[in-house]
């Protein structure tokens, strides 16, 4: 009875070979690292695939992804566009690895829920892939965007978006997150902004003072000297699936207090005990923002109560801020200085973009029984009548390194 | 096989954990959410309360008939004819689930993971696995399923609590969704949901301790409601009713969004792995049953060499859907349609009737002794 067991199982292992028959390999795969949507010129999309060379690790002899390539091709949709670059490459194209999708802005203004639904209902990109609008044309970004201080392009675009957590100055966006928002009635959806910067970029907008210029750049528009390089800075606003709007910095760092995000930030604000001088302060959110929103005659009231712990990183040293007037002087002066701009950039969601980006239409939407209520009540045309409070309260730490002598 | 294997009590919830669990991985949360959209948890928790209350009842009429299975006591109350008609309906029952059990669960597995294997070769590796696993017997099967349990509330933890940071509790509002009549009323289909508590009926013989039949079937059925519940709040937390219900293996979803920390990602491919083994160990209990209730009907006392023939005919039947439509409707629609009467209400009235014949029959008794 043994041997005919073994007799059966040994007949039967090489069936479960088979399995490797059709198998493919990271040899016959081309993965992408990013994704680009343009406006087409012979078609109605061009496409930008970025694709990851692998090349053989001499100590270890793993492969890893050390430079990039792009291939672009005019077609009239996602898939059509994908068909055609499997033809063209002799690998078959893998989106498993694909870390950002950028849509440039001219593409972004005319809708993009058509490219994003075919995007997200794809089982080989993940639900976490960012989503990025471009200043400038996708294909431009993607092909501009060589990995700096890093070999690894997927680790690049990683490590360029996690930067967030560092500066305020950006948000990651998942696709999935992008993609709810594009349909939900209670908040609007946001994206990563991102351009290109070089020696002949520059911001040339208003006249602003110092400190502002610092955190009023977008991205793109930062006068970085060296060689061309992608940023990511700023958001990029949707109403339903279109663009609106862009958000630099000091915007995102204050939407990114309104919806509990931020991690830290530095802001520099003017030194109110001396003329031409700032003081550098680094900032948190010490507890959950509160937003309270509530109909009145109408319109939407909405209260924003935001608690910021501080330290001071760098100050003046004629400003002795280990005396408490001085510090409860600075601390006044930062949360005039946060409220005014939070409160500039709720008044810009509301009447110029028109777009609920923080998500106000969840703080009311349990005021409602069922869908049909919530519907009639159409948050997203009420909101740009909406006006706003915005409460700051900032305790802040002196710069207490050094001891002044 | 040719003996009862008697089980513990705590094999026993395990059992009927997976059965349930198994029921509700694949597509019941998002079905549940389609039709009472944010108001899904709400619709989960009276189904859940009336599952409970009616668990509660059948405990009250098994009371009369412990260490009998509904076969039993449908021959109890109508002989022979009733015992195999019932035993028939739920043969069919079992055999039906099984099949489109099967091929959801395959299909679902070759678009997300398998894209270039054919159906036929991933459904063969179940039927192998079922087929293996039954003729090593119940106990076999029942003692790998508790540490395939362990492993799948493990799981469940890691889905539920990994992605909490990213849980929008707005997204559970208005809280009646599409109104209080699909909450309350129309919504109560989807007490299929529970399908797997017909296996309960067949538990009692089984249990080396029958008298804590209640404990098992509470016990699971307030674990499994927990996991369903969970599972409608994080899709619906996570992803709002709109896109959640287009999605074929909605949990699948959420574990793709789980990373923990930049050193483990993509860890539903694990978590595969640990749902095919849940699933390979329920098909084997389903296999089992189908197996239990033929040689009951039958009266066979080998039901060795059905084993074949009933594999062939759940792989068979597995293969006649064309398309996921096609699957969809025979798993969330027509089995809607079917668990209300078959499971629910069929059963009751045999027990209830069988409770007024067994209490007649005692006063007869009683009157017959008083003469």
């Amino acid at each position: 009875m043994k041997i005919i067991a073994i007799i059966i199982i040994l007949t039967l292992i090489p069936f479960t070979l088979t399995g490797c028959q059709d198998a493919k390999g990271i040899e016959n795969l081309a993965y992408v690292t990013a994704i680009g949507f343009d406006i087409g010129e012979d078609n109605l999309i061009k496409l930008t695939f970025q694709f990851a060379k692998l090349t053989s690790s001499d100590q270890s002899g793993s492969s890893q992804p050390q430079s990039s390539e792009n291939v672009t091709i005019d077609c009239s949709s996602f898939d059509s566009g994908l068909n055609i670059v499997n033809s063209y490459i002799s690998k078959k194209v893998n989106l498993s690895h694909c870390k950002i999708i950028v849509f440039s802005e001219e593409i972004a203004t005319m809708g993009i829920l058509e490219h994003v639904n075919v995007l997200a209902s794809d089982r080989e990109i993940r639900p976490d892939c960012n989503v990025l609008i471009s200043k400038c044309k996708a294909k431009d970004f993607l092909e501009n965007s060589v990995p700096t201080l890093t070999n690894l392009t997927p680790r690049y675009y990683e490590i360029l978006l996690n930067s967030k957590e560092y500066t305020g100055f950006s948000e990651n966006v998942p696709l999935w997150k992008f993609f709810i928002n594009l349909r939900n009635s209670t908040e609007e959806s946001v994206a990563v902004l991102c351009g290109l910067n070089s020696s002949y970029t520059g911001y040339s907008g208003e006249d602003k003072n110092l400190m502002d210029k610092d955190v009023s750049y977008k991205a793109g528009e930062t006068p970085l000297s060296g060689k061309t390089i992608s940023q990511n800075m700023g958001l990029a606003v949707f109403s339903y699936d279109q663009l609106v709007g862009e958000m630099d910095a000091i915007d995102t760092v204050s939407y990114l207090m309104l919806t509990n995000d931020l991690d830290s930030c530095n802001i520099s604000v003017p030194n109110p005990f001396e003329n031409n001088s700032i003081i550098n302060v680094k900032l948190e959110l010490k507890k959950r923002t509160k937003n309270n929103v509530e109909l009145i005659n109408g319109s939407p009231f909405i209260e924003s109560n935001i608690y910021l712990n501080g330290s001071i990183t760098s100050i003046s040293l004629n400003t002795d801020d280990s005396k408490t007037e001085t510090l409860s002087t600075i601390e006044e002066y930062i949360e005039s200085y946060v409220a005014y701009n939070v409160k500039f950039l709720l008044y810009k969601t509301a009447k110029y973009f028109k777009s609920d980006i923080v998500g106000f239409g969840k703080k009311i939407v349990n005021n409602y029984l069922t869908i049909d209520e919530w519907k009639s009540l159409n948050w997203a045309a009420l909101y740009k009548n909406s006006f706003f409070n915005v409460n700051v309260e900032v305790t802040i730490n002196p710069s207490s390194l050094f001891v002044k002598g | 096989m040719n003996t009862i294997t008697k089980i513990s009590t705590f094999e026993a919830v395990c059992f009927m954990i997976i059965v349930i669990i198994n029921r509700m991985l694949l597509n019941t949360p998002k079905e549940i959410i389609k039709t009472t959209a944010t108001s899904a948890w709400i619709n989960v928790l009276v189904i859940s309360i009336i599952t409970i209350i009616f668990i509660l009842i059948l405990c009250k009429l098994y009371k009369n008939f412990s260490g009998k299975d509904i076969l039993d006591i449908s021959e109890y109350l109508g002989g022979n004819i009733l015992k195999t008609i019932i035993g028939i309906m739920f043969l069919l029952l079992f055999l039906y689930v099984a099949a489109v059990l099967l091929r959801n669960f395959c299909d679902s597995l070759q678009k997300i993971f398998l894209p270039n294997t054919p159906i036929t070769y991933i459904m063969l590796f179940f039927i192998i696995g079922i087929v293996l696993a039954n003729k090593l017997g119940l106990s076999s099967i029942i003692k790998i399923n508790i540490i395939i349990v362990g492993l799948i509330l493990l799981s469940a933890i890691i889905i539920f609590v990994a992605p909490i940071s990213y849980f929008d509790f707005s997204n559970l509002f208005p809280a009646f969704g599409n109104g209080i009549d699909e909450t309350f009323f129309s919504g109560l289909t989807n007490l299929f949901a529970f399908t797997g508590i017909a296996y309960l009926y067949f538990l009692m013989p089984l249990l080396d301790k029958p008298q804590n039949f209640k404990k098992v079937a509470l016990t699971s059925t307030i674990i499994s409601s927990i996991y369903l519940f969970l599972s409608v709040v994080s899709l619906i937390g996570l992803f709002s009713y709109l896109t959640t219900s287009k999605d074929i293996f909605s949990v699948v979803l959420i574990t793709k969004v789980i990373n923990l920390g930049g050193f483990l990602e993509r860890i539903d491919a694990i978590l595969m792995l640990v749902w095919i083994l849940s699933f390979l160990a329920y098909l084997s209990f389903i296999l089992y049953f189908i197996l239990y209730t033929y040689k009951r009907v039958t009266n066979l006392h080998d039901q060795n060499g059905a084993i074949y023939l009933f594999t062939a005919l759940i792989f068979g039947l597995a293969l006649l859907p064309q398309n996921v439509i096609k699957i969809n409707f025979l798993d969330n629609e027509l089995l809607k349609v079917l668990t209300i009467p078959l499971i629910f209400i069929v059963p009751l009235i045999i027990f209830i009737l069988a409770n007024l014949k067994f209490k007649r029959k005692n006063k007869i008794q009683k009157r017959e002794v008083n003469f």
